[in-house]
């Protein structure tokens, strides 16, 4: 809307992708590219997460590794209704997100409700959170918020 | 055992977004992710391979910093490219990831030993190159491949 300030996302931190099979696609980035090694979370439960205003539960499997300052985020869906496992149904399969980290997860998400752009996908847990944005409407990209700021450390 | 990577590419460089209209993307990124500003200028190659076949195309382009990597907003003119394959596909959204290389020719000779083969390519003799490679066996990833020559110092020595 005219008149509104901007919105200033801090840099990209992470780019996420969403694969069918995430062990074939780790290893394979891996062995071609030198993209990674990744780091593999076999299940993660997204239990209670809000897929556009309606708790759903759901397990996906993730992976990272960092490219220069960047991380790199794998994300095959396992079981439930998310919005990876949407995309993968859609036909799609690759880029999916921009993920962007921040101090004020609440004040970031009310800036873009005042823009008309609602959390599609998103929990608060207390000790984090993130939040996928409906930002794709002029340009395609999904923008995710996530907090805290500071990336937590990975062990090997 | 995992085996030695058949190449190392460097980080990130750029993310590459295709759009139907640059200045409205431009806009929307500036006021909603706080990107730019954007430098605009339009392009065209002529004789570029794309898919085996050769054609001429035209793009509007906008370039702007997020931290350390470049976003390039690619709106197609005239003319096929995977830009317009995707576009009639998927719509708007990121479309390719892009790695320096020093050796674009070299590199795309070794990835085709692992099954990844260019899609659309082009040299500019002296000065650069680039390829974006299939991503049929990279669970949808384009990557683009980018060898630059950095200019020679002083004066003159332009053939």
């Amino acid at each position: 809307m005219a008149g509104q300030s901007p919105i200033v996302l801090p840099p990209i931190d992470q780019i996420g992708l969403v694969v069918r099979d995430l062990e074939r696609t780790a290893a394979f980035y891996y062995s071609t590219f030198g993209l990674g090694p990744f780091s593999i979370v076999p299940e993660v439960k997204f239990d209670g997460v809000i897929l556009r205003g309606r708790p759903t539960d759901s397990k996906i499997k993730v992976a990272f590794a960092d490219s220069g300052s960047l991380q790199i985020e794998l994300i095959q869906p396992l079981e439930g209704e998310n919005i990876y496992a949407e995309f993968l149904q859609a036909g799609r399969e690759g880029l999916h997100h921009l993920g962007f980290r921040v101090d004020d997860f609440d004040g970031m998400l009310a800036r873009f409700k005042d823009r008309g752009i609602e959390p599609v996908f998103w929990k608060h847990f207390g000790f984090t959170a993130f939040a996928y944005l409906d930002t794709a409407k002029v340009g395609g990209v999904m923008a995710e918020v996530l907090w805290p700021k500071e990336r937590r450390k990975r062990g090997k | 055992m995992t085996k030695e990577p058949a190449v190392r590419l460097p980080p990130v460089e750029q993310i590459g977004i295709v759009v139907r209209d640059v200045d409205q993307a431009v806009e929307y990124f500036a006021s909603t992710f706080g990107w730019g500003p954007f430098k605009i200028r339009e392009s065209e190659m002529k004789r570029v391979t794309y898919d085996g076949r050769t054609g001429d195309c035209r793009l509007k382009m906008a370039f702007a910093r997020s931290g350390s990597v470049e976003i390039e907003l690619i709106q197609v003119l005239e003319g096929e490219t995977p830009h317009s394959d995707f576009l009639r596909r998927h719509g708007e959204g990121m479309q390719h990831l892009r790695f320096r290389v020093d050796d674009c020719d070299g590199t795309i000779a070794v990835l085709a030993n692992e099954g990844v083969d260019p899609l659309w390519h082009q040299k500019f003799p002296g000065i650069a190159a680039f390829a974006y490679m299939k991503a049929d066996k990279t669970s949808g990833l384009m990557v683009e491949l980018f060898e630059k020559k950095e200019p020679r110092e002083g004066r003159g020595g332009l053939a």
